[in-house]
């Protein structure tokens, strides 16, 4: 059993000269140079190549009701290769219709690679994944210089030129840190979860991930950076009388070990999340429902993620299978006036939170960039990876992907402003009154989430969902809150945004990992509460579970003992 | 009450010889005290005493396993390591029998069923934490009790309302044994499986044709608890070590060439590293000879030689299958369908038990035993060997399941099949990816003949058959030596009128064939042991799995089989040409 681990303390310093100590690198430029070399000599050469590898070392600790599950680690490395055949301005990747699939998908070659930094061994393999890399993006390319769509598309470029960056990390420095102690600590907090017979889930898990992220380009740039990702997470779930399961959780990010809550808050923490579902086990399953309501921070977070979020991802609106709900909005009002909204990944903290969106150079080896989306209401950008947009010529930092998929422009700390803000008190009093007018009983307080989805394309209804934990009515005649399941928030994008009209003084990060066509990776949402005039819920689906016929053996022997 | 134990380091223990020796009071209290085995035994006479819906009976069996896994694994190319693993899990089962031993829930499908909704799955504790492993058995015992009851009401409806004898038991009754393997689980020391894939792989920059030859090792060792509410209690440790090397040929697109394949119980007593790298460079010079011969595309029916490991390939293609002819017994299991269906399942039930006794399967002078406890042939070491199964049954140490040609008996565990009514102990444990499971498998099996010869005999042999066929030539055909099976294969054609053999590229052999086995006209005097890692009816175990069954077979090195039709199928593989050079290349 794996008893002693290192986790690598969070040290990024930005010292150029070790390119040369590090000999990975000095591999990939050595074979990037060659195979560039050799295929100079063909006809249609590549014009652009890279190679990126992730360096992996992963950790996981997994408890249940007390008892340790799982204590292991793993290191890997993953090498994904990509070349371009044409020049930047028409090249394999070019949108083309006509044939199966529609669009034109990005060619992409990944395969493992040695964990040693044997130079012949590492070099045949990505020699091997390179060439066959080739034969593919060829076929794709001879594909685009066939179409006839091609002389008529509004894009003038396919690949953005960028500045030539080099920049390298120094190596992770480890520290020692007791693996026993962390499945103690899990231990005891999971085992907080065996007092309730009607809890069927109870688990702590911690899990650590150090990633080493080489990029190279045949354009000239060298980037080596370090992603340490740390999560905590309480996860529970209790049975309700009518058989459904009732989930909740707790998750805490970090980039090094020592950001996380100390042991006695964790336990409060998990001691909160029961009290929580034992009140979600006697709660009533709430009905469909159109009104006013009020997201907390974390909810208005996720909800921004979603309904806004993937839809100023700028590679989207040149897809034409995309909704492109924002492509000819630039310099319009898609926000209520007091709003803005900006993406920035140079960002490292929010007050005491460490915002996993946070990266130097994004996986095209661009300058991450602070980037204002919403300035007033008025949208201004867009989310932008190296595939341009007629009107945005340049990448913005934001292309990403996680190992063995090719990179996109996608979200990384997207952080929401109002210029005007309002106390809780006065979010709540905006409510009732709101419910008054509607003639409604209640309003809706979304106090936390577990996650959302949406859908942007044109081929199914461009809407979303977001999936609340912890839903209360507020009653307008004064009784107090109470608690509700069963509840979906759903809609869709341009109604919603419509429907703000306030923001609250209060702002919170929502951390999570958000998955799309080039992989999951880390995120965040940083936004204030809000007050929305109308929002629609649906019912989630119900499952039946019955209560074991038995009660747990160790809640019985407890339950004798006390007799 | 049978008591069984073993304390000798437990690749000794599984040469032990029945009978068993009487527990020490101390020793049965350390079983019986053991937080594993203590906490499944508290859980199954809970259950027992008290779980029970309404409307439903309650459970008559209830057994628990759960094995601890050691799951070490290493893939190199070039001399370098590309993935190395090692892994520790804990993996359960548990199996929950409603009604009795005659007529119960099991061997029965209700395709009506209606699904009940339980908790779900959960994982067991790694530590031997006594709550946490009856949390985990609670929350299964419950949803597959549910389940069998369900099922066991549906079945004696069905039994009542076609008025139906029910002619087979369902569960067979076994003596409740204790058996204790005291030793620690095996793991090979660290860095080992690196060090010899990684130096093994090194060898290939030799060879610049074989440049993407992958070498793999792992190790898969595990401590199987097993507890069940007759009473039987057991903890039996086991090991595999296996070292395949994948030789693929072509610059570019790894057309896969052949397969080496060592096996055996510990890591560190596979072959030597030279011994290895001698078999590789063997292998291809072998290989490419084989690619230099000519192609045998003639359709051919005649006698055929059967030399090397393609003899043992042919008697497990032919006897560790199920069905009629094969060594693994196999029960139909009775339909909630229609009237019409479930007369016919009783029907051809019925039909099984009276045409089942001493059939004819083979030449007469062919015999078949299983040898469970024989750990060694010649020098060779058996893998297969083992002790006790999954269920808690010794097996006999001498089992004859061919005799004279005549199927006398067939492998099998505790649910009863046509003419064997209890279990012969080979419902054995199976590994394989980091789970462990059981399936009806052999240890060791003898094949043998009465009458035997020598192989220049079987050459005349060969020449006069194929002669008495009207036949210009004989084929004989034989695995390239330690590959995996059934690839690549060398056919020899022997020309009856001036006595040449010529070398030639074969297509693989078909050898499960329908009565095959009574077409046997001649085999060798010399025998030869096998070991293999077996993966159940699905065959042998390919190189994306890791684990399975480990089994000896010991065969004749040579046998003559008459009418047998060789077609030529080969698929080409297509080397396609790089675009740029490799940095070997350069």
């Amino acid at each position: 059993m794996f008893r002693q681990f290192t986790l690598v303390g969070f040290l990024l310093i930005i010292s150029l000269p070790v390119f040369s100590q590090d000999k990975l690198m000095s591999i990939l430029a050595e074979e990037m140079k060659r195979e560039m070399q050799e295929f100079s000599s063909i006809e249609r050469a590549p014009y652009y190549m890279e190679y990126r590898v992730s360096d992996f070392e992963t950790y996981n600790i997994n408890t249940s009701f007390g008892s340790l599950i799982s204590s292991d680690s793993y290191t890997n490395r993953v090498f994904t290769g990509d070349l371009r055949i044409g020049d930047y301005e028409l090249d394999n990747t070019h949108e083309v219709f006509g044939f199966s699939g529609g669009y034109q998908s990005y060619s992409s070659s990944s395969v493992p690679l040695p964990v040693e930094n044997d130079p012949m061994a590492i070099k045949q393999m990505i020699w091997l994944t390179m060439d066959q890399g080739y034969k593919a993006t060829l076929e794709q390319y001879k594909m685009v210089l066939n179409a006839e769509e091609v002389k008529e598309n509004e894009e003038k470029i396919d690949f953005t030129k960028e500045e030539i960056s080099v920049y390298s990390e120094a190596p992770l420095i480890a520290e020692s840190i007791d693996t026993k102690e962390w499945e103690g600590v899990l231990k005891r907090i999971s085992s907080l979860f065996k007092d309730n017979e009607f809890i069927m889930d109870g688990d702590a898990n911690l899990q650590v991930s150090l990633e080493r992220r080489y990029f190279i380009s045949s354009e000239g740039t060298r980037i080596i950076q370090n992603f340490p990702i740390v999560n905590l997470s309480i996860v529970a779930s209790i049975l309700s009388d009518d058989g459904n399961i009732l989930p909740l959780y707790i998750s805490y990010d970090a980039r090094t070990i020592k950001n996380l809550p100390e042991e006695t808050q964790l336990i409060d923490d998990a001691k909160e999340l029961i009290r929580k579902l034992e009140q979600l086990r006697n709660s009533q399953v709430a009905e469909p429902y159109s009104g006013p309501a009020i997201f907390s921070p974390r909810v208005s977070g996720v909800f921004f993620h979603e309904i806004f979020g993937h839809r100023v991802e700028g590679h989207r609106l040149k897809d034409e299978s995309d909704g492109q709900t924002f492509k000819n909005k630039v310099n319009s009002q898609v926000l209520p006036k007091f709003m803005s909204v900006i993406s920035d990944p140079t960002r490292r903290k929010f007050g005491d939170a460490e915002l996993t969106g946070y990266y130097e150079y994004d996986d095209q080896g661009v300058k991450a960039q602070k980037v204002t989306l919403v300035e007033n209401g008025i949208l201004e950008n867009f989310l932008m990876s190296r595939t341009p947009l007629l009107t945005f010529e340049k990448s913005n930092g934001h292309g990403r992907a996680t190992a063995g998929y090719i990179p996109v422009s996608r979200q990384s700390n997207l952080i929401v402003q109002s210029d005007k803000v309002k106390s809780e008190d006065a979010l709540r009093k905006m409510l009732m009154k709101e419910c008054k007018k509607q003639n409604k009983e209640f309003g809706y307080y979304f106090k936390d989430v577990t996650g959302g989805f949406t859908t942007t394309d044109r081929y199914s209804p461009n809407a979303f969902n977001i999936m609340p934990t912890e839903v209360y009515k507020i009653y307008v005649d004064g009784r107090p809150d109470e608690l509700v399941r069963g509840v979906d928030m759903i809609g869709t994008p341009l109604t919603m945004f419509s429907e703000i009209k306030a923001a609250g003084d209060v702002v919170e990060v929502f951390s999570g990992h958000c998955g799309a066509e080039s992989g999951f990776i880390p995120v965040t949402a940083v936004a204030p509460s809000l007050f929305v005039k109308k929002i629609e819920t649906q019912k989630k689906m119900e499952t039946h579970i019955k209560q074991p016929l038995l009660v747990s053996p160790e809640f019985e022997f407890k339950e004798s003992e006390k007799q | 009450m049978k008591i069984f134990i073993s304390t000798i380091f437990f690749l000794s223990a599984l040469t032990i010889q029945s009978p068993a020796q009487e527990l020490s009071p101390a020793l049965k209290d350390s079983i019986e005290g053991h937080p594993v085995i203590k906490a499944m035994s508290d859980e199954i006479e809970r259950n027992l005493s008290s779980l029970q819906e309404d409307g439903y009976s309650k459970p008559f069996f209830i057994g628990y396993d759960v094995s601890d896994l050691k799951f070490s694994y290493s893939m190199s190319m070039l001399g370098a390591v590309i993935n190395s693993n090692s892994t520790e899990s804990r993996s359960w089962s548990a199996r929950v029998i409603v009604g009795d031993y005659k007529i119960n829930d099991e061997n029965f499908e209700n395709s009506f069923k209606s699904y009940t909704f339980d908790p779900g799955y959960a994982n067991l504790p790694i530590e031997n934490d006594y709550w946490g492993i009856r949390r985990v058995f609670w929350i299964a015992t419950n949803n597959i009790y549910k389940s069998a009851a369900r099922n066991y009401k549906q079945k004696i409806q069905n039994l009542e309302e076609y008025n139906q004898e029910y002619l087979l038991p369902d569960f067979s009754k076994e003596e409740p044994i204790l058996y204790y393997d005291t030793s620690s689980i095996y793991q090979p020391k660290k860095d080992e499986i690196d060090i010899l894939t990684r130096n093994i792989s090194a060898e290939f920059k030799n060879y610049p044709e074989f440049l993407n030859s992958a070498v793999i090792g792992y190790n898969v060792s595990a401590k199987n608890y097993f507890s069940n509410s007759e009473g039987t209690k057991m903890i039996v440790p086991m090991s595999m070590s296996s070292l395949m090397i994948q030789l693929s040929k072509g610059v570019e697109n790894m057309m896969q060439s052949g397969t080496l394949v060592y096996h055996h119980d510990l890591f560190e007593k596979l072959p030597k590293e030279e011994t290895i790298k001698g078999d590789i460079q063997k292998m291809i010079v072998n290989i490419s000879e084989l690619d230099s011969l000519d192609e045998y595309k003639e359709d051919y029916s005649g006698p055929l030689m059967l030399k090397g490991q393609a003899v043992a390939e042919f008697f497990i293609a032919n006897l560790l299958v199920s069905g009629e002819n094969g060594l693994i017994a196999s029960r139909e299991r009775m339909v909630n369908s229609t009237k019409q269906d479930f007369e016919k399942h009783f029907r051809d039930l019925k039909k099984e038990l009276e045409e089942n006794k001493e059939k004819k399967i083979a030449v007469s002078s062919m015999q078949v035993e299983a040898l469970p406890f024989l750990s060694e042939y010649e020098g060779t070491r058996l893998i297969g060997a083992f002790d006790i199964d999954g269920e808690g049954v010794v097996p006999d140490e001498q089992l004859t399941m061919i005799k004279d040609g005549a199927l006398e008996t067939k492998l099998n565990d505790r649910v009863p099949t046509a003419g064997i009514e209890n279990s012969n102990g080979y419902n054995r444990f199976y590994m394989i990816n980091g789970q462990v499971s059981k399936t009806i498998s052999p240890g060791v099996l003898k094949v043998s003949f009465s009458n035997s010869t020598s192989l220049d005999s079987l050459e005349i042999l060969l020449k006069n058959e194929a002669k008495e066929d009207e036949l210009t030539h004989g084929l004989y055909a034989e695995s390239l030596e330690l590959t995996s099976m059934s690839k690549p294969i060398i056919i020899f054609r022997k020309n009856l009128e001036n006595g040449n053999v010529e070398p030639l590229n074969g297509s693989p052999l078909r050898l499960n064939r329908k009565n095959i086995l009574k077409k046997i006209v001649g085999v060798s005097n010399t025998y030869r042991a096998y070991n293999l890692v077996w993966s159940g009816n699905a065959g042998s175990v390919g190189m994306g799995s890791f684990g399975g069954v480990p089994i000896s077979i010991i065969v004749p090195e040579a046998v003559v089989i008459k009418d047998f039709d060789y077609t030529s199928y080969k698929v080409e593989q297509i080397e396609e040409e790089s675009i740029i050079k490799g940095p070997f290349q350069q």
